[in-house]
């Protein structure tokens, strides 16, 4: 066997390794964590520090912690760590070094080679430094590939297909867009571009600004001083951050957060999804201006891309994905945990070096778009059947996502919701695969909040449901085989079509016959002589190949009768020779 | 066995051939009766031939047979290591679920003592002119009381789960249980010592199940 490469996303942030085993690419954890934040330290006796506990110790001591080291490769600068000094190859040494032993530990062997993913950016000398730091950790790096190559191979361009891809790589604090051409499985990146101090803890700063803003409002006192508090409020506006992801409201709440004037202060405070991508507009504004600007260098247009790939965990954000989908009209590829996509990738190359076989990252997602429908504008126009997409096609199963909509006329006791499958903007192109009524509504002026939740599970039931936000009335229906029933049905159509063409019948099919007992235990009896021929004399041969005759003509009149006594014959003449 | 029975075999088939010999009275059997030599020994060569045959057919057989052996020994190995996989596996998941637990518990944790923190720290009104109710101030007192029972009932069961909660104020920092939020400066102190706990740290067993935030001394 040949030896273990192993594969490693060396990231700003974070870093992680990876290895196919079985054809399957699995992206190691230590305890329990697939992650290692890319920092180095030493504690106070002087041991290294790697990954979380490094980066425990940061703010107490600096002095002896590095962080985004990858920021200084290929520089000629030096960190000064406890008092001495390290090259960046060194300090990126220790990482690879630590990641070395968790796959070590991992598969119960020595490793000594690796494939290591750079940025596209990368200039000549910040890749001679990665090689170097991996010589350092004792790996051999049999070869190092761009970030936007491991995740578009994770993606399937091994696949032989020649196609454009666009991959969009948001990740805590940093942001980078690449156009890469597949071809004949290779990938080549077109062009590059991003922001090295852009990412989602922009978004969180933003939320946690937003928290104190209303702190100030409502008890009219600076919270950030008050170290605790502001723990909390950090940690909540993670959460936030990430709830929104699916719903159009996150309730943030910390009860107890504060004392003021001998009175113990609760935060409840309501986010808007609406309110939270207003805050970070900005942000994504930059990150679309950045993917014209890699188009542009690649001399394309949006029309010369075929597919788009999601990479890094704030793309997670769904006006990411919408305003891609605005922008290139077909939906972005996200499924694979845009983590961990880049590490996969490292692993899918050095298994395609190793000559092992890879089977595709298999993920179960939704082959179609479902959403409702509601008043809105087509081409430009106002029309009543707006297709409001909630759970979009390529999204991971099992799949829950809410959305809000409002009423539309003043003292609006009822709402019909319809739920439609497809991707057209105008839903009645769409097909209806349920609807429902939901009733007794308050008598309240036009903008009545209802949200509509769609649950989609790994088996294809879809659970609806729709509630009135103020009130918490609630109506739900179940719809069976939502993905196959509608597979069936396009399927059974398209035959169809395909029996039109041919001039035929449904269902008039003139495939042979399957072969009777008889004739396959013939059949077997005949490969079974002939793989005899060899080592039989002349004489039993020539036997062997009348039977053989007899059978086969037997077959052909299809007289199962008349194969009985020569395959009895033949039987007993192979039964001899094998004895 | 099988050796000895092999070589026992021929010494009895002999002395039994020898015994018929022995016994038997050849003398009745007429010429007529006696067989042709030639077609003996050609029945003989036949029976041999079939000896052989038959002798190399069980000999297949037990290859046959000692393969399927060799291939249930391989299958039950590969079995039972794939058995022990899926019980490591099961264990860890197990593991991994009641983390997630406990995890939650302990965020209600850290909110019940928010809230009882926040009792202790009631001062009545005690002014010249203006006092707090008695029952009021009586009613509170229970109050904490009670919560107070909650929390230790709380901390009971995080400890038959084998969930202990970290010690971190006035000891030096330690990277492995502890994540650095905030620095202060207590010149009275130690560098390096922690401040303030901004979020109680807890181990699993022996593992960190949560780690502790906290504010350290940096002089």
């Amino acid at each position: 066997m040949s030896d273990i490469i192993i594969g490693i996303d060396l990231g700003t942030t974070n870093s992680e390794v990876a290895i196919v085993e079985n054809g399957k690419v699995t992206v190691i954890s230590e305890a329990g964590k697939k992650i290692l934040p890319s920092f180095v330290g030493i504690d106070d006796k002087g041991e290294i520090l790697v990954g979380e506990t490094a980066r425990n110790q940061y703010l107490i001591y600096p002095e002896r912690t590095i962080k985004s080291i990858k920021r200084l490769m290929g520089q000629d600068a030096q960190v000064v760590m406890a008092g001495h000094h390290y090259t960046p190859q060194e300090i990126s040494a220790i990482i690879l070094k630590r990641l070395k032993t968790i796959a070590e530990q991992y598969v119960g062997q020595a490793i000594s080679k690796a494939v290591i993913t750079v940025p596209a950016y990368f200039s000549d000398a910040q890749r001679q430094a990665t090689h170097e730091a991996g010589q350092i950790a004792g790996l051999d790096v049999v070869r190092m590939i761009n970030e936007p190559t491991a995740a578009a191979l994770v993606y399937g361009a091994s696949q032989g297909e020649a196609k454009r891809m666009l991959v969009y790589d948001l990740g805590g604090g940093t942001f980078d867009v690449s156009v890469v051409n597949v071809q004949d499985g290779v990938v080549e990146v077109l062009s590059s571009h991003g922001d090295n101090h852009l990412g989602g803890d922009d978004f969180d700063q933003q939320i946690i600004n937003h928290i104190q803003d209303h702190i100030r409002e409502q008890h009219g006192m600076d919270i950030s001083e008050h170290s605790k508090a502001m723990a909390r409020i950090t940690r909540a506006a993670e959460n936030a951050k990430l709830v929104l992801s699916d719903e159009p409201y996150a309730q943030i709440e910390e009860e107890y957060l504060l004392e003021h004037e001998g009175a113990p202060i609760h935060l409840t405070l309501e986010l808007a999804r609406s309110d939270y991508e207003e805050m970070i507009d900005d942000y994504i504004n930059a990150t679309m201006d950045a993917v014209h600007i890699a188009l542009k260098g690649a001399k394309l247009t949006v029309s010369d891309i075929d597919e788009i790939i999601l990479v890094g965990g704030s793309t997670r954000t769904p006006c990411i994905r919408e305003r891609l989908l605005d922008e290139f009209g077909f939906e972005p590829h996200g499924e694979v945990d845009p983590d961990l996509c880049v590490a996969m990738g490292a692993a899918t190359q050095a298994a395609m070096i190793n000559g092992q076989q890879i089977d595709t990252v298999l993920v179960d997602v939704t082959p179609y778009t479902y959403g409702t429908s509601a008043m809105g504008y087509l081409d430009g126009e106002p029309y009543p059947y707006q297709f409001v997409p909630v759970i979009h096609k390529n999204s991971v199963l099992p799949a829950r996502k809410s959305e809000a909509f409002m009423t539309f006329q003043d003292g609006q006791r009822e709402v019909r919701v319809s739920i439609y499958q497809g991707e057209d903007p105008d839903a009645l192109n769409n097909i209806e695969i349920g609807e429902f009524m939901i009733e007794d509504l308050r008598d309240v002026p036009a903008g009545n909040i209802i949200t509509l939740t769609l649950d989609l599970d790994l088996n294809g039931m879809l659970h609806v449901s729709a509630r009135e936000k103020a009130t918490g009335l609630e109506k739900s229906i179940t719809i069976n085989n939502a993905i196959s029933r509608f597979e069936t049905e396009a399927l059974s159509h398209a035959k169809q079509r395909i029996d039109g063409l041919f001039g035929q019948k449904a269902g008039d099919e003139t495939f042979s016959k399957p072969d009777s007992a008889a004739v396959a235990e013939a059949r077997k009896l005949i490969k079974k002589a002939e793989s005899l021929f060899e080592t039989v004399s002349a004489e039993d041969k020539e036997d062997m190949v009348d039977l053989i005759e007899t059978i086969a003509s037997g077959i052909e009149d299809g007289d199962d009768n008349a194969l009985q006594e020569p395959v009895a014959r033949l039987n007993d003449i192979i039964y001899y020779l094998e004895s | 066995m099988t050796t000895e029975n092999q070589q026992n075999q021929p010494d009895e088939l002999l002395a039994s051939l020898r015994q018929y010999l022995q016994e038997t009275d050849f003398a009745h059997l007429t010429a007529v009766d006696q067989p042709d030599l030639a077609t003996l020994f050609t029945d003989l060569s036949g029976l041999k031939t079939e000896v052989k045959a038959e002798s190399r057919q069980f000999k297949a057989t037990l290859d046959t047979l000692s393969e399927a052996v060799a291939t249930l020994k391989t299958d039950n190995q590969t079995l039972a290591d794939e058995l022990a996989v899926a019980a490591e596996r099961l264990q860890q998941r197990q593991r991994e679920l009641e983390r997630g637990l406990l995890l939650e518990f302990v965020d209600i944790y850290d909110r019940l003592s928010e809230g009882y923190r926040a009792l202790q720290n009631y001062r009545p009104v005690d002014a010249l002119f203006n006092h707090s109710k008695k029952q009021d101030v009586r009613f509170i007192e229970s109050l904490g009381k009670g919560q107070e029972i909650t929390l230790k009932r709380l901390e009971q069961l995080l400890q038959r789960r084998r969930v202990y909660p970290l010690d971190c104020v006035g000891k030096p920092f330690d990277a492995r249980t502890m994540a650095t939020l905030d620095i202060g400066q207590d010149p009275q102190l130690e560098n390096g010592i922690v401040l303030e706990e901004l979020r109680k740290g807890f181990l699993f067993e022996d593992q960190v199940l949560r780690l502790a935030e906290v504010k350290v001394n940096k002089l």
